[in-house]
């Protein structure tokens, strides 16, 4: 659609400039709002997410080349290695791999600078949802995360896009994930107060997160994925992702059952 | 010698921040001002949690600004896959 822009004669990819103005946009979120209910300093905020940012380009990025090993080792005669190497270092990230790169960016930082671990971590996961559906109008951008051909309401024709099939209707998925998203992220934030001081948030995120990409995935049409048993890479793991989701609230429950009988043991 | 190495920290993010910022205004350096802006950012958050310095988080700032520079110039697609798939089309 528009995968670069010129400002000043300077090329800008506009999925990096989207991503770019997400983060921030997530950041501010975070610092201005979410920071508050904990006490942790703003400027932990910023440095955990710095930490996070580089956890997630990195982790984002092995699973992005875990995924195309089996690809790549077919295709191995046919491909320029050091075109390849170029390609796989500008494009190509998934998102789970960088969901789990930035919580051990996280975690990394708290260890380092001795600051609670769960105290980041759920006020950094509200605005995950939030930076993510901004980031898939970038993918919206550069013609990537494309859908299956559709010819129904709100189809999209690329026309000169080097990524998704030019002059085909396809599903509108980018600008449906970026909505589930956001709806997403408003749910966290109602609940937010509800779930104050537990991983609940955290568990819901994990819940409501992997119920969409997992139906979502069924109407992709970039086919170059990793398909083990009839369902994508990103299906496999949206199910562990929902597991945990489903532990972390079993364990919260627990949790507060046990304090209850505590203080009426106490009592 | 804990500010004296802060201070080492604080120097090198600045110079890194800088190298990045360079980095991002020469094409095929872009990928290494990437990297050079990532370690430049580690070592400005630690010099600026030892001895939270000026230099510490000007090395900080350029260092981000580097990294953001390289990474909206050079990351043109996206959160899936189809580079390797468009790199082995042209193949």
């Amino acid at each position: 659609m528009l995968p670069t822009f010129n400002i000043f004669g300077y090329e800008i990819a506009s999925y990096g400039f989207i991503i770019f103005l997400g983060i921030i946009i997530g950041s501010v979120v975070s610092v201005q709002y979410f920071s508050k209910f904990y006490d942790i300093k703003k400027e932990d905020i910023i440095y955990s997410i710095l930490y996070g940012i580089i956890g997630l380009g990195i982790g984002a990025k092995l699973l992005y080349i875990l995924t195309n090993i089996p690809f790549l080792i077919e295709n191995y005669d046919k491909l320029d290695l050091w075109e390849t190497l170029l390609q796989m270092f500008k494009g190509g990230f998934v998102f789970y791999g960088g969901l789990i790169g930035g919580i051990i960016g996280i975690f990394i930082y708290s260890k380092q600078f001795k600051i609670s671990f769960k105290n980041l971590l759920l006020i950094l996961v509200p605005v995950i949802p939030l930076v993510h559906s901004i980031g898939r109008i970038g993918c919206l951008c550069a013609g990537c995360c494309y859908g299956m051909e559709y010819h129904g309401f709100g189809a999209i024709i690329f026309h000169n896009s080097n990524l998704a099939p030019n002059g085909i209707p396809l599903f509108p998925m980018q600008i449906v994930e970026a909505f589930c998203l956001f709806i997403i992220f408003i749910i966290l934030l109602v609940t937010y107060k509800r779930f104050l001081g537990t991983y609940k948030t955290v568990g819901l995120y994990c819940i409501l997160y992997s119920i969409v990409r997992f139906t979502l995935e069924f109407f992709r049409g970039d086919l170059i994925r990793g398909i083990y048993f009839s369902l994508s890479t990103s299906q496999w793991i949206s199910i562990v992702i929902f597991i945990i989701g489903i532990a972390i609230f079993i364990y919260e429950h627990k949790k507060t059952k046990d304090n209850v009988k505590k203080k009426e043991f106490k009592n | 010698m804990e500010e004296k190495k802060s201070n080492g920290l604080a120097v090198a993010s600045l110079v890194l921040g800088i190298v990045a910022i360079v980095f991002s205004f020469i094409g095929l350096s872009i990928p290494f001002g990437l990297i050079i802006g990532i370690v430049g950012i580690i070592l400005g958050v630690m010099a600026k949690k030892k001895n939270p310095c000026g230099m510490a988080t000007a090395g900080l700032v350029l260092s981000i600004i580097g990294t953001v520079l390289c990474a909206i110039v050079f990351i043109a697609c996206a959160a899936c896959i189809g580079a390797i798939g468009s790199a082995a089309s042209l193949a």
